[in-house]
């Protein structure tokens, strides 16, 4: 079943060398040793060109930006940016980030309910490297990583899921004690503390000692298949309930978001979200992928690099509202 | 400042929590601090002062499960410090800053982690993934490629006794490797 609450998939691997110090940042020998090693070890494993190499200290702010807002790149990674650099593989979107928060962050963004996938990807590369490096790795407690939050597998799997039923239903906080049960966690994608923008939520595994990928995997696999049944069978109260009322918020959204002439962030990630139950209530035409798209072209980074200038709040909300217009207009 | 937790009482404490590998400041009324405590207290028995964000006010808090107790500082005073060899991290700077200096920590500060790790994860015996050139799967490699020679060698020269031990030994090892 295509699970359309999913927008995207990620796995992430954290991997740490065994003779280098975890954190690095202030020691830029060793963080360029660290890319050196890094750089040998994909050459000798035989995939050093499918991946493009980046210096953060190469690019601008705004490339910076549109690397983290593309999912390339962490928000931890921007923090040391004089000796953080990545490896970039486009076509999968698949990146192996340097000096982050441990060594080595591998991971993998795909589009859709694709999380098996997303791991069979990290996981060719963790086996590449594998091959030619020593990681630090203990019998007892796995991978060792610079915070025990992520000792053993070192894995976070995540579903970045729209989940706006069970938020207008007020579902969201027995949700949360429910998943955390199974060793889970959600929160709001979008937005600081517990906002939740756009409805728009990330499940993703908090443990990750004593239990294997295929485990983590299939629980966070397995909890939201259960939270897009949840959203089907709420939609169809919601419909029954008060449809007008949907429709009312539907068709709103559509009219703001095709005509508005300026748009935060904020406001757009609400328009989105009702635009999108329009979709799968089958009031308005499907155009999931564009509104995937919409995800991250609206972000300022992406903005500024379509207008090419950089952009004041006043001129980024403009610029938003005319990228949206005319993504939302183009045909799927 | 306004509580992160309920929007609407002036915060009066910061709560420094651990999740999901990052570090989070919360700053809380002493109420939604209150109901955290509790919501601590019926999930997570013999749980730290510190650490889950339970829904409140009907919003859904961005800490969810627990946690370590690394923001404080105080509780863990009169423990005499330790320091890792390699790396020059303290116990004190550990439990401060929530991350370890190097690998060499983890046998250094084993037995302080070890609750820790129990605490976060539930579990502390890793399953999954291992290296593949892993040095204790190297050695483990070369006795069983020994043994085996001298199961052939034991063979040939009809010591069956010697060669049928070998062989239950090699299937205890392959035995443990699979788990």
């Amino acid at each position: 079943m295509n699970n359309l609450t999913v927008i995207t998939s990620r796995v992430r691997l954290a991997r740490n060398y065994m003779d280098f110090p975890f954190n690095l940042s202030d020691m830029p020998e060793s963080a360029q040793a660290l890319i050196t090693r890094t750089l040998s070890a994909v050459d000798a494993a035989g995939i050093r060109d499918e991946f493009s190499l980046v210096r953060l200290s190469d690019l601008t702010e705004n490339q910076k930006q549109l690397m983290e807002e593309e999912r390339y790149i962490s928000e931890d990674l921007l923090k040391t940016p004089d000796t953080a650099a990545v490896l970039i593989n486009e076509q999968q979107h698949l990146s192996i980030m340097m000096n982050e928060e441990d060594h080595l962050r591998i991971q993998a963004v795909r589009a859709g309910e694709e999380l098996q996938e997303a791991a069979d990807s990290v996981f060719r590369i963790d086996d590449a490297f594998s091959r030619e490096v020593t990681f630090a790795f203990d019998r007892e407690l796995g991978y060792l990583t610079s915070c025990p939050t992520n000792t053993g597998t070192g894995m976070r799997a995540s579903l970045q899921m729209h989940l706006p039923m069970l938020t207008r239903f007020k579902q969201m906080g027995a949700v949360a004690q429910i998943v955390a049960k199974v060793g889970l966690n959600i929160r709001g994608f979008y937005g600081e503390g517990s906002e939740a923008l756009g409805c728009i939520y990330q499940v993703s595994n908090q443990a990750t000692l004593g239990r294997t990928e295929e485990e983590i995997l299939r629980t966070v696999l397995a909890v939201g298949k259960q939270l897009a049944e949840k959203e089907d069978v709420l939609r169809e109260r919601a419909l029954n309930e008060d449809r007008t009322g949907l429709e009312d918020q539907v068709f709103r959204a559509q009219g703001l978001m095709m005509n508005a002439r300026r748009m935060d962030l904020k406001e757009f990630y609400g328009l989105w979200s009702s635009l999108r139950v329009g979709m799968l209530t089958g009031m308005i035409p499907e155009q999931y992928e564009i509104m995937n798209l919409l995800l991250e072209q609206v972000q300022n980074a992406h903005l500024m690099a379509y207008m090419e200038k950089h952009l004041e709040e006043a001129d980024l909300n403009a610029a938003r509202s005319r990228r949206i217009r005319e993504l939302l207009s183009t045909e799927e | 400042m306004l509580c992160d937790e309920c929007n609407e009482r002036e915060a009066t404490c910061v709560v420094t929590v651990m999740t999901g590998g990052e570090q989070i400041k919360r700053h809380l009324c002493s109420q939604c601090l209150g109901k955290i405590h509790g919501a601590i207290g019926q999930s997570l028995p013999g749980a730290l002062g510190i650490g889950v964000g339970l829904q409140a006010a009907g919003l859904l808090s961005s800490i969810l499960s627990a946690i370590t107790n690394v923001g404080k500082e105080d509780k863990k005073e009169d423990e005499p410090d330790k320091m890792c060899p390699r790396c020059r991290t303290t116990l004190h700077a550990f439990r401060k800053s929530g991350h370890l200096g190097c690998p060499e920590c983890y046998q250094v500060f084993r037995e302080e982690l070890h609750p820790m790790l129990l605490q976060i994860h539930g579990r502390v015996q890793h399953a999954g993934r291992q290296p593949l050139n892993n040095e204790e799967d190297q050695k483990a490699r070369s006795i069983r490629e020994e043994l085996a020679r001298k199961m052939e060698e034991a063979v040939r020269t009809e010591d069956f006794e010697t060669a049928a031990k070998i062989r239950d030994q090699l299937r205890a090892m392959a035995e443990e490797a699979a788990e």
